[in-house]
């Protein structure tokens, strides 16, 4: 496995707060990894470190590969947009592209035809016009799904991606993730520990310290040893690979 | 009426007529950005902040409008800054800034010796007395912003969509952005000389809202906005002209009643058309 990505000893936070204390992490190729942590714990923070958005206060990032810098996709969590933008749905997946291109050129005809086929696999080909102001929640986080996905990242975050979606999508999307895993990896933030074992391949469990736990089952005595508090609220038979039956 | 026609062979006249419909194409574009971006309330502190340039120019004897300019892109940047860190409100950055700039402004008028600038002219603008030189500036701004627009419309739309997702994107965005707030800084400095501090806002906003009535594509209403606020700037000028009226309130209201205008026309059409298809 290729390693993409290693920080190393980073300490960052905001203004005098320190939010994430010497974090050691590696991400490679075909990660899955999923990001669980108590509210406040630096889960947005370790992403937004890793996209540059956030300066570490100590430590360094390491892109091992020189382009993979720009070639990350980020779904970021849905609340943060002002919802009357006058922009449309195409436009918002076609920003994706903003990394593969110059700053002065434009779109071209298969820019266009990856969009639509994008909004397609989401079942958004009918919206493709239509304002942000005019679509639904869960359908705006469909749409975020294809703009962090078209320029066909080597790692795709996603800040709790389900959080506006219905069941049945959230369904196709994790289909949708596991097909796209087999070329890129994934870092995938959850405060539902429950739905995200069952698909991530590793866990990061993120409270001040970074933990990266190499398998997808997890107990309540680990979460403690990592220092990691928070509720598993599934337990015993039930079809998710949570916790080992007690 | 020959009345008119005379005036428009003054210097003076000619002079302000230029400025009306330069200071409209630069603000209908720009304007667009700042309404899109939700950034109105900065550009009032940052067009009250450059106040205290004006003062400290008159002090040292250099000209208002350079000392109106340097202290627009200092609170603009300022502004941007501050914000960014975790327990400073933006909103009381702007108001810090928006205060102190006026005040530094009046302290220094205050203590400059011999003759006393007239304040109104700085608080509610003097198209009338554009130089020559102004107009070249406002000239080779509005060149500036056309082509920068032109040629950057995509990077500039999704900065203001959504600025964190552009900067994890693309390595210039951050330089853009602070072009565009530099941009925003002296298209204020414009606005000040031809309908003052206080008015300003009224070319960055009122046009904009007029054309997202009729649009909602950030190109569009660019390009609408930069049609209709050069047209209303220039009608307000003349009908001030042609009954003796302050400039800056005929342009205004000139701005507003187009707004009211356009809200009325897109009201009965539409109920037209929903009476139409209910037929």
């Amino acid at each position: 496995m290729e390693e993409l990505i290693e920080l190393r000893n980073i300490t960052a936070g905001y203004d005098n707060n320190i939010i994430l204390d010497s974090v050691n992490m590696k991400i490679h190729d075909n990660d899955f990894i999923g990001v669980i942590g108590p509210n406040g714990g630096g889960k947005t923070t370790l992403i937004k470190v890793i996209l540059g958005i956030i300066k570490p206060m100590k430590g360094e990032i390491i892109f091992k590969n020189n382009k993979t810098k720009n070639l990350i996709g980020y779904l970021p969590q849905y609340n943060i947009f002002d919802k009357a933008f006058p922009i449309s749905i195409l436009e918002v997946v076609m920003s994706g592209l903003m990394s593969n291109k110059k700053l002065y050129q434009r779109y071209t005809a298969n820019d266009k035809a990856l969009a639509m086929n994008l909004l397609n696999i989401v079942g958004l080909e009918n919206y493709s016009n239509y304002k942000i102001s005019e679509i639904s929640g869960g359908q705006m986080q469909r749409a975020l799904l294809c703009r962090a996905v078209i320029s066909n990242p080597k790692i795709l975050i996603l800040d709790e991606p389900v959080t506006y979606v219905d069941n049945t999508f959230e369904k196709e999307m994790y289909g949708l993730l596991k097909e796209w895993n087999k070329d890129m990896s994934i870092i995938m933030v959850s405060h539902d520990i429950g739905i995200i074992s069952s698909h991530v391949k590793t866990i990061a469990c993120v409270n001040r310290s970074v933990y990266v736990h190499k398998s997808n089952i997890i107990d309540n005595e680990t979460l403690e040893r990592y220092n990691c508090p928070i509720d598993i609220i599934t337990h015993g038979r039930v079809p998710h690979r949570v916790l080992k039956n007690h | 009426m020959e009345n008119i026609l005379e005036l428009f062979e003054l210097d003076f006249f000619q002079n302000a007529i230029f400025a009306s419909v330069l200071c409209g194409i630069i603000c209908g574009i720009i304007g667009t950005y700042i309404v899109a971006k939700r950034i109105v309330f900065i550009s009032g502190g940052i067009s009250h902040a450059s106040f205290g340039g004006i003062g400290i120019a008159y002090y040292l004897g250099f000209t208002p409008m350079l000392g109106a300019s340097i202290f627009a892109i200092l609170s603009a940047i300022g502004i941007t800054k501050f914000s960014k860190i975790n327990n400073l409100r933006q909103d009381s950055i702007i108001g810090i800034f928006w205060s102190t700039g006026m005040a530094i402004g009046l302290l220094f008028i205050y203590i400059s010796p011999g003759y006393v600038p007239n304040l109104m002219s700085y608080l509610f603008g003097n198209i009338l007395s554009t130089s020559n030189t102004q107009l070249l500036l406002m000239l080779g701004l509005t060149i500036f912003i056309i082509a920068f627009f032109c040629i950057f419309m995509r990077p500039i739309y999704y900065i203001a969509f959504d600025k964190d997702y552009a900067q994890t994107n693309n390595k210039y965005s951050d330089i853009l952005n602070t072009i565009l707030i530099c941009l925003v800084a002296l298209s204020i400095v414009i606005t000040i000389n031809v309908i003052g501090i206080i008015l300003s806002i009224a070319y960055l906003t009122i046009p904009q809202a007029t054309a997202n009535l009729f649009y909602n594509d950030f190109k569009k209403i660019t390009l609408a906005s930069s049609i209709i606020c050069p047209i209303g700037s220039l009608c307000g000028l003349i009908i001030a002209s042609i009954i003796n009226l302050p400039p800056s309130a005929s342009i205004i209201l000139t701005f507003f009643s187009f707004f009211i205008l356009a809200y009325l026309y897109k009201k009965i059409y539409t109920t037209r058309l929903k009476r139409t298809k209910s037929i």
